[in-house]
């Protein structure tokens, strides 16, 4: 499904990722740990085709296109979903306006017939109750006022609508209470699938609990410096990341 | 060696030339209203038209004024047909052609008048005599004296005491330019007794076909008593072609409230003065306004608070798109007098520039003159935010859609307090109409 191979990009003429490889399938469920700067936001941005993220050399493959030449509505539409760790506040366009958009721009591009207000509606209440938000905030502004746990599971409800191919979670896990962390772990075991595959950057050990991974990678100074089972976590956990020689400070910030 | 003439002083004295000759010719008529406008134009005589070292005319040249060629009045023939406006509701609905008043749908309710000056009895046209002029200050408003001194009709709207309009008001400044070029000047007189309520609604439009340019000059003024309510919306839609200058001067007395809705999208050139004299105590003002400038358009909303009593309130909030090559201009005036103590007035004018072509000009303006008062005010001018677009992109949304859904939130706020249902809808169109023509870059 996805390929990543020897790839290098800066930030700001910062270079971040060093020569990343990693291989999804369909069906696997992948984290990404490693300190803080190591480049694991870097790489969902990248995928997910943030302008400002320019990839020097290297090659990512999804679903055997060069997905570096799409623009980042076609990766969307392609099946490619990021949920943000700061997700954008957008006062006066309603959260259903935007859901209703976003998912019907998917439809057209699938060839599927958009959806009227009301299949839309009855559609968007049932997600919700999946991520425990009440339906009022439906008719909010795109996470206008809402609390970082509220923005999350909006991330999740966003997700669960558009059901994505690749999801790729950029530390959705960072600031929940164990309640909100579970709604979230929740949502992306609702959407796993064969056909379907998600890599999870995080910190902690913690949403593995939840989310059960096939495959744990260390990021570090830009590249994957070690990779194993579910059991790589525990041992992250308990020992840090100083047996794996890498220097925390000296990551790039 | 021959005089040079400076066009703007030649078009001052061809404008007083032809609106002596125009006021001469008026079939005989009230001398109180030969009256009114002979002052008027002394006054007109006396002025000095605004050029561009002009403080309050600096961003807002009058050079396409006084090269449009603009100094004929429309002919009572030049009238078109009353077809129907282009908001749609249940209105009590007034018609200004080509600066002709012509009363439409007629006014069944007792609790209110609506009468052409012309056809004033004796009562209304004392209460005309007794407010007309009252707040226009006219000295300091060029465009609104030459309409004073044009006056040959208008509309009164009178609501009596105590009675509550529920039915808005709508009133149509319709222009129609066919051939030739004109200027077309209407007055709107709305006199509120105490403890009355109504909305009035004055949309600004044109049906010019062709490219010859028109002109529309408007002056209103209203008068709040004791304990009244209005609710005003000024809506400037007019088409490229077109020039419109125009005055909304109010006076508020005790516990009135004054709540204003501006809009205004297209025009060659569009000067909006809006001025409110808070005279009673704990009268309250609220202007609220946006405008979508676009192409070579041209919008300028200056405004005036003047805190006369003690205990008002006043807040503000405009907001603009400019695009293309348009140019928009804010300058938010706030005069607190000495006598205004525990006066609290809020400002903001926030402004969404699409294009490095675009230009917005904004500045507030206070003048605090007692110790104990609030006064806040705010400018911004931004783009759309760049992490904003991505999101809506990472949602599959394409980016010349998102560009257009985040520019109307930008304004969304505003809107939402225009809340007149048939007024709302049509705004939401002409918005959207608007944005279909929005492009990144350029």
């Amino acid at each position: 499904m996805l390929i990543i191979n020897d790839l290098f990009a800066r930030v700001e003429e910062k270079e971040i990722l060093k020569g990343l490889t990693l291989q999804v399938k369909p069906g696997e469920v992948h984290a990404i740990m490693g300190p803080n700067g190591s480049g694991k936001s870097t790489l969902t941005h990248v995928l997910a085709g943030r302008e400002g993220y320019d990839v020097t050399t290297g090659e990512v493959r999804y679903e055997g296109q060069n997905l570096l030449e799409q623009e980042p509505e076609e990766r969307a539409r392609e099946g490619i979903f990021l949920a943000f760790q700061y997700p954008v506040e957008i006062p006066g366009v309603s959260n259903i306006q935007f859901l209703r958009t976003a998912m019907n721009s998917i439809r057209k591009h699938r060839g599927e017939e958009e959806l009227d207000a009301a299949a839309f509606l009855k559609l968007a209440r049932q997600k919700i109750g999946m991520v425990n938000l009440d339906p009022a905030f439906l008719k909010r502004g795109v996470n206008e006022g809402f609390s970082g746990g509220e923005k999350k599971r909006n991330e999740i409800l966003q997700m669960l609508m558009l059901e994505p191919k690749l999801a790729l979670l950029d530390e959705t896990d960072s600031g929940l209470d164990i309640d909100a962390l579970q709604t979230v772990a929740n949502g992306v075991n609702a959407l796993r699938s064969p056909d379907r595959a998600v890599i999870l950057v995080t910190h902690y050990q913690r949403l593995l609990n939840y989310i059960v991974p096939d495959y744990v990678h260390v990021l570090a100074n830009g590249r994957i410096v070690k990779s194993g089972g579910r059991e790589l976590a525990l041992e992250l956990e308990e020992k840090g990341y100083g047996w794996l020689n890498i220097d925390d400070e000296k990551s790039v910030a | 060696m021959a005089q040079v003439i400076n066009p703007y002083q030649e078009f001052h004295r061809q404008c007083l030339e032809a609106a002596k000759t125009w006021s001469a010719s008026v079939m005989p008529e009230s001398k109180w209203l030969q009256d009114t406008r002979t002052q008027a134009l002394n006054r007109f005589a006396e002025l000095t038209l605004p050029t561009r070292k002009t403080e309050n005319w600096k961003y807002t040249p009058i050079h396409p004024i006084v090269k449009g060629d603009l100094l004929r009045l429309a002919a009572a023939n030049e009238v078109t047909s009353a077809d129907a406006g282009l908001i749609e509701g249940q209105y009590h609905r007034l018609v200004f052609q080509n600066g002709y008043f012509t009363n439409s749908t007629g006014n069944t309710d007792d609790r209110l008048e609506i009468v052409g000056f012309s056809e004033a009895n004796a009562d209304q046209r004392q209460l005309i005599e007794k407010h007309l002029n009252q707040t226009v200050e006219l000295a300091k408003h060029p465009f609104a004296t030459l309409n004073a001194g044009t006056l040959q009709d208008g509309v009164l709207i009178h609501i009596k005491s105590g009675q509550r309009i529920d039915q808005p008001i709508l009133i149509e400044h319709v222009t129609d330019v066919a051939v030739q070029s004109f200027s077309s000047f209407t007055r709107v007189l709305v006199v509120l007794e105490a403890n009355a309520q109504t909305t009035v609604i004055e949309h600004h439009y044109d049906r010019t076909i062709g490219a010859t340019l028109g002109m529309s000059n408007t002056l209103a003024e209203f008068f709040l008593a004791e304990g009244s309510h209005c609710t005003h919306y000024a809506l400037n839609t007019e088409g490229e072609n077109h020039i419109h200058t125009g005055l909304v001067s109010v006076e508020q007395q005790r516990r009135s409230q004054f709540e204003q809705h501006n809009f205004a999208t297209g025009g060659k050139l569009k000067r909006r003065d809006l001025q409110v004299f808070l005279k009673g105590p704990q009268a309250d003002c609220n202007l609220v306004g946006a405008y979508l400038i676009g192409g070579k358009n041209h919008v300028d909303y200056h405004t005036t608070i003047e805190h006369i009593a003690p205990h008002c309130t006043s807040t503000e909030n405009f907001r603009g798109i400019v695009t293309d090559f348009g140019k928009a201009v804010f300058n938010g005036r706030i005069h607190i007098h000495p006598d205004a103590q525990q006066s609290n007035a809020d400002m903001s004018n926030k402004n969404l520039l699409l294009t490095n072509t675009a230009e917005v000009n904004t500045k507030p303006e206070l003048e605090i003159y007692a110790d104990d008062v609030k006064c806040a005010h705010g400018a911004t001018v931004g783009q759309l935010d760049e992490k904003a677009l991505f999101y809506f992109q990472s949602r599959g949304i394409p980016r010349a859609e998102a560009f257009k859904m985040l520019s109307h939130a930008f304004i969304e706020s505003i809107l939402a307090e225009m809340d007149e249902e048939s007024v709302h809808a049509y705004i939401e169109k002409v918005s959207s109409d608007f944005y279909q023509h929005c492009q990144e870059g350029a």
